[in-house]
């Protein structure tokens, strides 16, 4: 009787350590270092300024990047929490400087691992160039 | 004085409508940039081909009619039809398809060409593409029987062509007319093989990933293709949908008159009025896959 109580226990003890092991959340890891070809890292952004494609970049970011990256690139969207990648925050000061317009195309546009190729879903450069400039304005208030 | 109060307002009206667009100064004279979110508007196709050698994933599901309310949940849990499908883009002007719906069994083939775009300095103002299908009924063959000729394979094949004009008047609205025939090979009697047919559709965008759509599918009445006594009335589709599209699907919360799912059978078939209150729910989701 009393071996049945320990087998009981054990179970329920178990069961609760499974189910505990699934509801905790794992930490996210973060990204490495970015291996950006001197080509992009040195490209110069051809449309800086260009107050016209505002708009389009604006469009481009809510379509492709906010759902991971956050209305406002904090890495606080809707599928950012499910990526084994933290997403970073676009709008800090520190990667906002690191990064030249031409590093910020290689990321945005070819990426790597869990951040998408997005070179077939954004084919002209222009609106790759939009996508950049957008992210300019993600600066921290 | 009060006329021409009107007219300022009209002409202030379509001037921010054509020239809220793409102001942007370009070298090369461009395409419009996404006149619409995704390639189906409801039921209608649109001029939207994703890039090429993308293939994209399709599913339309219409509920029954909500006129029951609560007896059936407003359609949720009456008779509903489903349609799976595929497209692959062979070049960014061309694409190819397949699919599958549960009512009348429908094998459909498709094929969509942008003739035409619209672009961005206006040179072009209207987009114009051909889309067009072939569906074989894959029933079983005793629903073919007991017609006064015998049965054929060809009688379980329909045909769908389309001329689509779209013109995007700005980022917020777009607009598409199209003119359509459609013939069925096989069909009951008391109703027509063919039809010619007119649709008009839209689309309001409301945020980034937000928009409005809407459509009116109008079979026309022509005298002149009439045969014989023609029982039944088909009705127009009236349709409008809540639209959300991310980078890789677009998904549409749909409310429409019509649930075949196959633009032929709809312009041929349909016998939901919406003027009677026969709507019914339901959505269509696609995903992108880029090669």
């Amino acid at each position: 009787m009393k071996n049945k109580n320990l087998l009981t226990v054990a179970v329920v003890f178990l069961g609760a350590l499974l189910l505990v092991a699934f509801t905790i959340p794992q930490d996210q890891k973060k990204g490495g270092p970015w291996n950006i070809p001197d080509k992009y890292k040195t490209m110069k952004n051809p449309y800086t300024g260009n107050a016209d494609l505002t708009n389009v970049g604006k469009m481009l970011y809510a379509k492709h990047c906010k759902s991971c990256h956050g209305n406002v690139g904090l890495g606080d969207g809707p599928k950012a929490a499910t990526l084994a990648t933290n997403c970073g925050d676009l709008s800090s000061a520190t990667w906002q400087k690191a990064n030249s317009d031409g590093a910020l195309y290689y990321m945005s546009i070819i990426g790597r691992d869990e951040m998408p190729n997005f070179e077939s879903k954004i084919p002209e450069e222009e609106d790759r160039w939009a996508v950049v400039n957008f992210l300019r304005t993600l600066t921290a208030k | 004085m009060k006329k021409l109060g009107i007219y300022l307002i009209i002409s202030l009206l379509i001037v921010t409508l054509v020239k809220g667009q793409d102001s942007v100064p370009v070298q090369k004279d461009k395409p419009i940039r996404s006149p619409f979110e995704s390639g189906m508007l409801i039921d209608n196709e649109t001029m939207v081909i994703p890039t090429a050698k993308t293939l994209e994933l399709v599913i339309q599901h219409r509920f029954g009619e909500m006129s029951n309310g609560m007896e059936d949940f407003y359609g949720i849990w009456a008779p509903s039809n489903i349609r799976l499908g595929f497209n692959y883009s062979i070049l960014n002007t061309l694409m190819v398809g397949v699919g599958t719906s549960k009512d009348y069994r429908l094998q459909d083939f498709r094929m969509k060409y942008n003739l035409l775009q619209q672009t961005r300095s206006d040179k072009i103002p209207l987009s114009i593409t051909l889309y067009g299908n072939f569906a074989i009924d894959a029933r079983n063959q005793d629903v073919f029987e007991g017609y006064s000729s015998p049965y054929e394979l060809i009688d379980r094949f329909s045909y769908f062509g389309e001329l689509i004009l779209t013109r995007k008047f700005s980022d917020i609205f777009t607009l598409q007319l199209s003119g359509s025939f459609s013939h069925i090979n096989k069909v009951p009697e008391g109703i027509e093989h063919d039809k010619i047919g007119l649709s008009f559709a839209g689309r309001f965008k409301i945020s980034p990933q937000s928009s409005i759509l809407f459509q009116y599918d109008i079979p026309l009445d022509c005298e002149k293709m009439k045969e014989n006594a023609v029982l039944m009335n088909v009705k127009p589709n009236f349709g409008v949908a809540w639209e959300i599209a991310t980078s890789s699907h677009a998904f549409q919360i749909t409310l429409s008159s019509a649930k075949l799912l196959s633009r032929q059978y709809d312009m041929i078939y349909n016998e939901y009025d919406w003027t009677e209150g026969d709507i019914m729910l339901g959505f269509n989701m696609t995903r992108l896959w880029s090669f």
